[in-house]
């Protein structure tokens, strides 16, 4: 038998995931994925929430396709800008970009 | 009529600053209209200050608000009551007299423009503060005297070594004694700020607990004041606010601005620096002691206000002094002078709240405050005439001048006559008048220590005042002038336009001296009466005024005794005054330390611009690029077994076989790597670290319950 | 009348609209017609918000959607960031002028002044988030408008990396909320919260943290805050003035909705935590712009500074109802100081081809009216009287003391006084440093009328503040009476 427990922990570890990777990784289409992982670790918190709520609480659910589009749109804006990117310094490592600094 | 004698208290204040809003119009049409019309809006102000007076002889008041922010109890408005009225005028027509005299004193300079619309700014901003029925617009003219201020000191931006303020290559603890108009002009502005800061959060405090900034309203309604008690911010919301006149009128510990201001124009000097701006403290004074002291449950309740007002001032007169002693420069030795003179005004301000009979001091202060204000433009004027006749600003460049410098000689001569408290003078009477009510004091011990710095003090005073006097127009010409003389520059009279101004003052000084015991009277019973008017709880002793017979022997003492030095050294010239620093060690360290201002600007200056600058940057290079990158990187460092365990599933998990071949070397160059941590990352980690201090925080103070 | 609905189809229609005028226009004409086409919609927009204000004050709308709440709250924060919008816009007419993908960059602008409108009358979570991300995507974008510009592509992608985080964090925590409540409305939530158990406080608190650090990325607090000088140097110059006057704006509506209604009902004393955020943001902001050698960098510290006196009022908002008013009027007059000195940054920057400082060294007689609107801003920004911000500040202060918390208002008052430090070191090089150049520089008609406009308002606002003041009392009182 599932229980919320679970599913919580799942969505803990998907965010801790997501920060590992935020602070770990230097290739920014890493990055992106780590944004990723981390935003949908909330997605999963209302879908499971709306199925663990009491009876008819289909907010959530509608809340995690709300969700699910707005990050698509910010996937799509963050490739568009590290393609720029690439096109720019033919590399992606966020440590080599450090010209805006004092 | 009755209508415009509304309006005149705002036309005051208004056409002043709208004269100096349409300078840059007249300066389109040109140059001599622009001057003469910055004179002519000057006057349109004088002229309405002194169309109010028959109402304040009237013991009349005219009181006219606008709504400002309704909401927030904050209305718009002029106070007309004989104290206003009086200053104003007083104010208003010096600022006329020295815009006439800039004319002549400013003529040629390039940057006209900028002069009057500064000037004439600054007399709309001063007589705001004067008129203004509330302490917030009275802060609006407070910042708008100090940006003029600015402006105006620092007028001569190319910062030419002649209008250097100082001796250069004089040091005192490793700094340079001289500065630039620029550098004084910001040293002006930001000392004045401190008080600026200080006076501002008196005010919100004020205004928090009593729901208004309205003069009269603080002073019918008094019930504010039992909160602030309770709330334990009685005494140090009007010190704060005290604080703000300690810094506009140069107090200690906030004098040491003053001096170095006179690498402005003289014009400046002799209107901000001396007859107007550097007053507004003791306006300020003028208006808040009486609102204190009457709105004070008991008078022990606000008897430190007043000890430390008194204190301040007395101890100000005195250093100052000191200091005018030894200076070389004339418009310094003034400019000492002026600081001390103030003080007095401070110390009658002060005693006011310790005796029983508040108008005494009260009046005697204010009273100074005028003497002060016409002779001491009078003297600045006569020095800038000095000045530009003898091309130097060193007292001992001059010498032997009263032969060709006839009319300013008899007319330095009455006002500097009158600041040292010669009788019959206007400044004899007020000092009389300050040292009577000292001693009319009933509160505290302290009193004849007070008492007996205030008597010193009239000493040195004379005694530097003849100094200059004897230094100025006895003797010799200098060396200096005989050079002059050879190369062509005939010392000469200064030309009407200037001259002019300055012996109105000292008539006026005159004047007033020769009627000097029935003005003091008739000030005396204006003030009192609105005094008694306007606050329930202060009342008047009747008929207090009278001769205090100690403190005209020692008044006379005092010039008597400063005088014969001064005569004896520098007008007879029967010995030479530098044989005494040279003989005496002990004479030459006094010397030195009065000189070098007791120090205190040098200190300060280490103090407070130094290790400002310092900590500034410091804290900038560690706090926002080394702390926090010190964080992510010692982050990082705990981190790096996570992070290695972290690499190694990377490595041998998610990137499949092929790569976990990578040795354990390779491994290590990662994480050393790591730990330069790139930028990005760096505020990812930030953030993240933010998120975690800011739970720490929030827990902490949940747990340990600790509330503000 | 119902704004927001009328807000989404006028402005997003012609958001919508813009790129296909790329296809249909050649040449010139495209940005022509887009950027007049986007100040046109950004007026009548404009029109729409305070028609309601003028017309029926006080009544309150609840929208029918129930996504929205139609009151005095959103129309001022609507207000505020279409202003800026408007402004930016304007004065984009000649900053864009014959750059490529005109119509791309209103139509984003477009989309971003949405976004930020919208946000204002949110009061239900998912319209909140939508919100939000509407503002910010088109933001990234904008940021990184000069394609072949390492540095703007630099900024856009940081500012992307946190902006995703803080997304994230904000949607993490939204669904600790749903979930401990069961609901998305504010209203509901806060019905629902008294019903939450002892054992789940925790989790409330998390959940109320991590908005704080989600917000507080847009709100530019210490110590999420690092981002932003790095994006508001890297990106468009009119865009740094977007962000820093309108989506941070945007950010503090959220806030207000969010904590002010929610807090009390979780009991929770949140009243140091944000007086030590403030004092830290504040003073950090200061100190940091003390030293930096670009007027970019610059802004943004002294935009950082004066989120951290803006946080004072939302610190004592539940002690004193001058606290959120603070909040409202200087969210109102700092909008107007910041985008004033970023546009004339902008202009100058196009101008002379620098940002550094340096180059600011005589620029009072070669730009007269771009160095005398900069200084009045700056004045303003400082809290000089009688300027708009002076009043703000005044009201924040004062909101201080009212809440127990003197020490905080003496930290301001201290640290609005060191920031005149540096502002009036950029007004003393304007126009008493000699620079390298006297000729005169021409100074186009879009920014000056631009300039101008905020001039007058910073102005007239600050001699006469009581109509600001009211609207911002009166959308307080909407915001807690009738909820």
């Amino acid at each position: 038998m599932e229980s919320l427990l679970q599913y919580l922990m799942i969505s803990v570890a998907l965010f801790a995931i997501g920060v590992y990777g935020l602070v770990s990784k230097r290739n920014a289409i890493r990055l992106l994925f780590s944004v990723e992982i981390l935003a949908n670790a909330g997605v999963l918190n209302l879908v499971v929430f709306s199925r663990f709520l009491p009876a008819t609480n289909v907010i959530g659910q509608v809340f995690a396709l709300f969700g699910i589009a707005l990050l698509a749109a910010e996937a799509a804006v963050g490739l568009a800008l590290i393609l720029v990117a690439y096109r720019i310094r033919e590399d992606i490592d966020v440590l080599e970009m450090r010209e805006l600094k004092e | 009529m009755a209508d415009l004698v509304q309006v005149l208290p705002w036309l005051v204040w208004v056409i002043p600053l709208i004269g100096a809003l349409l300078t840059p119009v007249f300066a389109h049409i040109n140059g001599k209209i622009r001057d003469i019309m910055a004179a002519v809006f000057a006057l349109g102000g004088a002229v309405s200050a002194t169309l109010l007076l028959p109402t304040a002889l009237s013991g009349e008041t005219i009181h006219s608000e606008i709504p400002w922010i309704p909401s927030l109890n904050i209305n718009a408005g002029v106070l007309a009551d004989p104290l206003s009225i009086f200053i104003a005028t007083v104010v208003a027509w010096i600022c006329f007299l020295i815009m006439v005299y800039s004319i002549g004193y400013m003529h040629g300079d390039p940057n006209l423009t900028r002069y009057w619309f500064f000037m004439n700014f600054f007399i709309g901003n001063m007589l705001l503060i004067v008129l203004s029925d509330n302490f917030l617009q009275m802060f609006f003219g407070w910042e708008g005297v100090g940006l003029c201020s600015y402006g105006l000191i620092g007028f001569w931006n190319k910062d030419e070594l002649k209008d250097y303020v100082g001796t250069r290559g004089h040091t005192v603890l490793g700094l340079p004694q001289a500065y630039s108009p620029s550098q004084a002009g910001m040293k002006a502005f930001m000392m004045t700020r401190v008080g600026d800061i200080s006076f501002l959060i008196g005010l919100l405090i004020l205004y928090y607990y009593s729901g208004t900034f309205s003069f009269t309203e603080l002073a019918e309604k008094t019930g504010w004041s039992k909160e602030l008690v309770s709330a334990g911010l009685f005494i140090p919301a009007a010190i704060l606010i005290f604080g703000g006149a300690v810094g506009k009128s140069a107090q200690f510990p906030l004098h040491e601005w003053l001096p170095d201001a006179m690498a402005g124009p003289t014009a400046v000097s002799a209107l901000i620096h001396a007859a107007t701006m550097v007053k507004a403290g003791v306006f300020l004074v003028a208006r808040v002691g009486p609102i204190f002291y009457n709105a004070a449950e008991v008078t022990s309740q606000v008897t430190p206000l007043f000890i430390t007002i008194a204190w301040i001032g007395v101890f100000t007169a005195f250093l100052a002094a000191t200091q005018a002693v030894v200076a070389k420069e004339i418009k310094k030795l003034l400019a000492y002078s002026t600081v001390s003179q103030i003080g007095y005004m401070m110390l009658a301000l002060g005693v006011a709240g310790l005796s029983t009979d508040f108008a005494l001091g009260y009046t005697a202060g204010l009273f100074h405050l005028t003497s002060h204000a016409i002779f001491k433009a009078a003297l600045f004027m006569g020095a800038g005439a000095l000045i530009h006749a003898t091309g130097s600003k060193y007292l001992h460049d001059m010498g032997g001048l009263r032969k060709h410098m006839k009319y300013t000689y008899i007319s330095m001569l009455i006002v500097a006559g009158s600041l040292a408290g010669v009788p019959f003078l206007s400044g004899f009477w007020s000092k009389d008048a300050i040292l009577a009510a000292t001693l009319g004091a009933s509160e505290t011990s302290s009193m004849s220590i007070i008492y007996a710095l205030a008597v010193v003090t009239a000493v040195m005073t004379a005694f530097y005042t003849f100094k200059m006097i004897g230094l100025v127009f006895f003797g010799k010409p200098s060396e200096h002038l005989e050079e002059r003389e050879r190369e062509g520059h005939h010392v000469h009279e200064a030309p009407k336009i200037m001259l002019i101004p300055y012996t109105i003052l000292a008539g006026a000084t005159l004047a007033i001296g020769i009627v000097g015991f029935f003005f003091e009277e008739g000030l005396h019973e204006m003030l009192s009466r609105n005094l008694e008017h306007e606050f329930a709880n202060i009342h008047i002793v009747e008929a207090s005024g009278g001769i205090n017979p100690t403190a005209l022997v020692s008044s006379l003492a005092a010039v008597g005794i400063g005088g014969f030095i001064a005569y004896y050294y520098y007008i007879a010239r029967k010995a030479d005054p530098t044989k005494i620093t040279q003989n005496n060690s002990f004479a030459r360290g006094l010397y030195q330390f009065f000189y070098n201002r007791w120090y205190m600007n040098a200190i300060y200056y280490w103090v407070f611009v130094k290790s400002v600058e310092g900590f500034s940057r410091i804290t900038f290079k560690n706090l926002e690029l080394g702390v926090i990158d010190k964080i992510s990187t010692s982050v990082a460092t705990s981190t790096i077994t996570f992070s290695t365990i972290g690499r190694w599933v990377d490595i041998n998990v998610v990137d499949g076989v092929s790569n976990g071949i990578a040795s354990a070397g390779k491994v290590l160059s990662g994480v050393s790597r790591r730990i330069q941590t790139g930028v990005t990352e760096e505020y990812v980690f930030a953030y993240v670290m933010g998120a975690v201090l800011l739970i720490l925080l929030f827990l902490y103070i949940l747990l340990t319950g600790v509330s503000v | 009348m119902d704004t927001p609905l009328i807000l989404i189809p006028l402005l997003g229609g012609v958001a919508v609209f813009m790129p296909l005028l790329e296809v249909i226009f050649k040449g010139e004409m495209r940005g022509k017609f887009s950027s007049h086409l986007a100040v046109a919609a950004l007026l009548v927009a404009l029109a729409v918000v305070i028609y309601q204000p003028l017309t029926s004050p006080l009544e309150l709308t609840a929208s029918s959607s129930g996504l929205f709440r139609n009151d005095l709250m959103g129309l001022f924060f609507s207000l505020v960031v279409l202003l800026v919008a408007l402004l930016v816009a304007t004065s984009s007419l000649d900053y864009m002028k014959g750059r490529p993908n005109e119509p791309i960059y209103y139509s984003l602008l477009l989309f971003t002044a949405l976004g930020m409108s919208l946000l204002a009358f949110s009061v239900d979570l998912i319209m909140i988030l939508v919100a939000w991300e509407l503002m910010s995507i088109p933001t990234y974008v904008l940021t990184g408008f000069w394609k072949h510009d390492a540095k703007s592509n630099e900024a856009a992608l940081k500012y992307f990396i946190l902006g995703a985080l803080s997304s994230g964090t904000i949607l993490y925590g939204i669904s600790l909320i749903y979930g401990l409540t069961g609901s998305t409305n504010i209203f509901q939530i806060l019905r629902a919260s008294t019903g939450i158990p002892d054992s789940f406080q925790s989790l409330a608190i998390l959940a109320m943290l991590l908005l704080v650090a989600g917000l507080g990325f847009k709100m530019s607090l210490v110590p999420f805050h690092m981002w932003i000088p790095d994006a508001y140097e890297g990106a468009p110059t009119t865009i740094s003035a977007l962000l820093s006057a309108g989506t941070k704006k945007a950010a503090f509506v959220v806030a207000i909705r969010i904590f002010v209604i929610a807090l009390p009902v979780l009991h929770l004393d949140w009243q140091l935590t944000f007086a030590i955020l403030a004092l830290i943001t504040m003073t950090l902001g200061n100190i940091a712009a003390l030293t930096q050698k670009t007027i970019t960098r610059l802004l943004a510290y002294s935009s950082i500074a004066q989120a951290g006196y803006i946080l004072i009022g939302l610190t004592v908002a539940l002690q004193t109802e001058l606290g959120l008013i603070g909040v409202l009027f200087h969210v109102f007059t700092h909008a107007v100081m910041q985008t004033t000195a970023f546009l004339a940054a902008a202009l100058i920057a196009k101008k002379t081809g620098h940002t550094d400082l340096d180059s600011y060294n005589g620029i009072g007689a070669r730009m007269p009216v771009t160095a005398f609107t900069m200084t009045v801003a700056l004045l303003a920004l400082a809290g000089v009287p009688p300027l708009n911000g002076f009043w703000s500040k005044l009201v924040l202060f004062t909101s201080a003391i009212g809440g127990d918390l003197t020490w905080l208002a003496v930290a301001g008052v201290l640290n609005s006084a060191f920031s005149l430090g540096y502002y009036a070191w950029i007004v003393k090089r304007m126009y008493l440093d000699e620079g390298t150049s006297t000729t005169h520089i021409y100074e186009p008609k879009p920014f000056t009328i631009v300039l101008m406009a905020a001039t007058i308002v910073i102005v007239a606002t600050g001699i006469y503040p009581a109509p600001i003041y009211e609207f911002a009392r009166l959308a307080v009182s909407s915001l807690i009476g009738a909820a």
